[in-house]
């Protein structure tokens, strides 16, 4: 169930967005990848996911122990790899409801009705309500709301894979940790996480087994828990 | 799924009585004999044949070059005459309908069933309580014979004879359509529905539709189109004219799927006395090509309009439609909203006209069009008209053209959708605003329809 990204170098507008990138993800785990404005995370997840603008060079993505990258976005989606977006599009007509009752039948199938019970419970406690789900898509959502769509959609995709590109931005507090608590339960039944972030208020209440950091394509360190309190301390950038 | 166009059969049925290829007086005259009408109506027939002849092709929207006048079949029918029970239907002509799912949406939904096979109507049922408040809603043909003053007094008031080439061709050889009369203070509960099919081989439908509501009444009509597909051209120039006295409602709604080789040039219009409201909902899925502009007339005080025109162009369709709205009167009111979607090659234009003539103070105004263009091959074009003669008016308009942007697909396909659904889901997601008017069984028809259209155009993409 690993989803395994090998010495990926990735090209976007005829630059080289991501450098030989390489890094495991395992069931159950949670990742923390960290890195400046335009240091290549969003590109990296674009790939994963098969965008169209991202073209592949070099290396290779595996999960279930082969490579996915003949593989059309959607296909690598119903195999359980999740991407939620820093910046979700609004579709409008399109009601949040029968959206997440597709999304929910299309990956957990007959178990379709259960997980759309968690999607209900979830979105009282991360502050959607009812009245959120009659409406369009992400249509007129603030920012924070954008995130909270994305996280019912999480839940309603089940996924093996989450990459969750700024989940927390924009998000206040309360809901916040509804989030962290929603993403340990997921690693806790298997899901292998990744979570990009600027802030390290996610990471106090969703502690990552390990922390990545990226910057101009390159992943320039990885460690622990501890590498999170050196970012904290001196930024991104090692003093040398 | 592959499907093919779901409505694409047609039936070995042979009309019982068609008149021989091309248009002349005599087939005017024969048309006419054949019906017995009143000789004011095989005059007005004649005139407007003259007129017809008379007015050159209109070249200013959708290209029309490909119309062989000549070889149109312009009157046909299928049985002897009007049925009026389910049950008096010929058994053939029953099959096709069941296909369509006719009586079930009658059982449902609909209070009564106009349906118009080949030229004229042959099935025709007017349930008990409609008749009980006085309600006419039959078959324009037997409305002529059996109510010939009322038809009289309103046939061709609010489409001359002579307003257009083709509604012109429409009064000289018009046949079949539907005749509805709401007499003072009755409001009509549920809709009255009518559907329409052509099924003759380069057979031209020319319905009349003549819908009269007097004053305080209330009813909604909807007409719906499915049509087998064909491999030479067809011909459907229907007219439609609305009296909506004072204080009324009409509320009209055309879900039109001519298969894709049909040419659609209809005049529809109402005229809004005082306080009156006219709601046009005009949905333009098929045909090669569509040309039509629900129109109202505020001809009284306090008289509103409100117009939703929805369009999809796929490969080889264009469909020019819009709305237009004269203000005639002070304090009316009008707002026109134009969606359309074209894709795969497909063609939409926004033509409308928004009028206010001298006198007509304080008139509002409001215009608002969307066009969603799919890909590179497709287009939109607008083309608005604005006339006001009274500085008093308030007039607004709104244009936006946008394109499914590659990261809303983008996004849907990482929710696992494939790109035919997503785009499906995004064009569905466009039409709502039309899908809600609609009863549900419309509803789900039309999104099924969408659907349908995105998988044909992305399977030849």
């Amino acid at each position: 169930m690993s989803l395994i990204i090998k010495n990926l170098t990735v090209v976007a507008d005829g630059k080289e967005v991501v450098k030989n990138f390489s890094l495991t993800i395992k069931k159950g785990e949670i990742h923390a990848l960290m890195g400046p404005n335009g240091s290549g995370k969003t590109s990296l997840c674009s790939a994963i996911l098969g965008h169209p603008s991202y073209r592949i060079t070099k290396g290779d993505i595996l999960f279930k122990g082969a490579s996915i990258l003949g593989l059309r976005t959607e296909e690598r989606a119903q195999l359980g790899i999740f991407l939620s977006f820093q910046e979700p599009p609004e579709i409008r007509g399109v009601p949040m409801s029968s959206f997440l009752r597709t999304v929910a039948k299309t990956h957990t199938k007959e178990k379709a009705p259960d997980t759309m019970k968690q999607v209900t419970m979830h979105s009282e406690k991360i502050g959607l309500g009812p009245h959120f789900l009659d409406r369009s898509l992400n249509e007129g959502f603030s920012g924070g709301e954008k995130k909270k769509s994305e996280i019912l959609q999480f839940i309603a995709a089940h996924p093996r894979i989450a990459l969750l590109d700024e989940i927390d931005a924009g998000v206040d507090i309360d809901s916040l940790d509804a989030i962290a608590r929603i993403l340990k339960k997921a690693a806790s039944q298997g899901t292998g996480i990744l979570i990009i972030s600027h802030s390290a208020r996610i990471f106090k209440r969703c502690a990552p087994d390990f922390v990545h950091i990226i910057e101009h394509g390159v992943r320039i360190a990885s460690g622990g828990r501890s590498l999170l309190k050196k970012i904290e301390a001196k930024g991104y950038r090692k003093k040398s | 799924m592959r499907q093919k166009y779901k409505y694409g059969f047609h039936d070995t049925i042979t009309p019982l009585y068609h008149t021989k290829q091309g248009l002349s007086e005599a087939v005017v005259r024969e048309i006419s004999a054949i019906k017995q009408e009143p000789q004011w109506m095989r005059d007005a027939r004649l005139r407007a044949l003259a007129v017809f002849n008379k007015k050159p092709m209109p070249t200013w929207g959708a290209d029309l070059s490909n119309i062989d006048f000549k070889k149109i079949t312009y009157y046909a029918r299928s049985s002897d005459k009007p049925a009026h029970t389910w049950g008096k239907v010929p058994k053939k002509i029953k099959t096709a309908f069941e296909r369509l799912g006719v009586p079930e949406a009658e059982r449902k939904f609909f209070a009564g069933v106009g349906a118009q096979y080949d030229s004229e109507t042959v099935y025709h049922h007017i349930q008990k309580d409609l008749e009980a408040k006085g309600i006419i809603f039959t078959d324009t043909d037997t409305a002529l014979r059996t109510y010939p003053d009322l038809f009289k007094q309103y046939f061709g008031t609010v489409v001359p004879v002579g307003d257009n080439k083709f509604s012109a061709l429409n009064a000289a050889c018009w046949s079949g359509g539907s005749f509805i009369y709401i007499p003072k203070g009755v409001t009509v509960d549920l809709p009255l529905q009518a559907y329409f099919r052509i099924n003759k081989k380069n057979m031209g439908q020319f319905e009349r539709t003549l819908i009269i509501a007097d004053e305080d009444s209330d009813v909604h009509y909807i007409e719906g189109c499915t049509a087998p597909v064909y491999t030479t051209d067809s011909l459907h120039a229907a007219v439609v004219e609305i009296i909506v006295r004072p204080r009324a409602r009409v509320r009209y709604t055309t879900i039109q799927n001519w298969s894709s080789n049909v040419y659609n040039l209809v005049t529809k219009r109402a005229r809004a006395e005082q306080g009156a409201l006219v709601e046009w909902i005009d949905g333009n899925l098929g045909s090669k090509t569509t040309m039509k502009y629900p129109s109202v007339f505020l001809a009284g005080a306090g008289a509103r309009a409100d117009i939703l025109s929805v369009s999809l162009a796929g490969k080889g369709q264009h469909q020019d439609a819009g709305a237009k709205v004269v203000h005639l009167a002070p304090d009316t009111s009008s707002s026109i909203v134009a969606k359309s979607v074209s894709f795969g090659g497909g063609r939409t234009s926004y033509r409308g006209l928004a009028q206010v003539v001298k006198g007509a103070h304080n008139a509002r105004i409001k215009v608002r069009c969307d066009a969603l263009v799919l890909d590179k091959k497709s287009r939109s074009d607008t083309y608005p008209t604005i006339k006001a003669a009274e500085n008093n008016a308030t007039i607004e308009h709104e244009a936006t053209v946008s394109k499914i942007s590659e990261q809303e697909l983008f996004y849907l396909r990482a929710r696992g959708f494939s790109e035919t659904e997503a785009a499906s889901l995004v064009v569905s997601g466009f039409f709502e605003p039309l899908a809600k008017t609609l009863p549900i069984d419309y509803a789900i028809e039309l999104n099924r329809l969408i659907q349908m259209e995105m998988e044909s155009s992305i399977k030849t993409a």
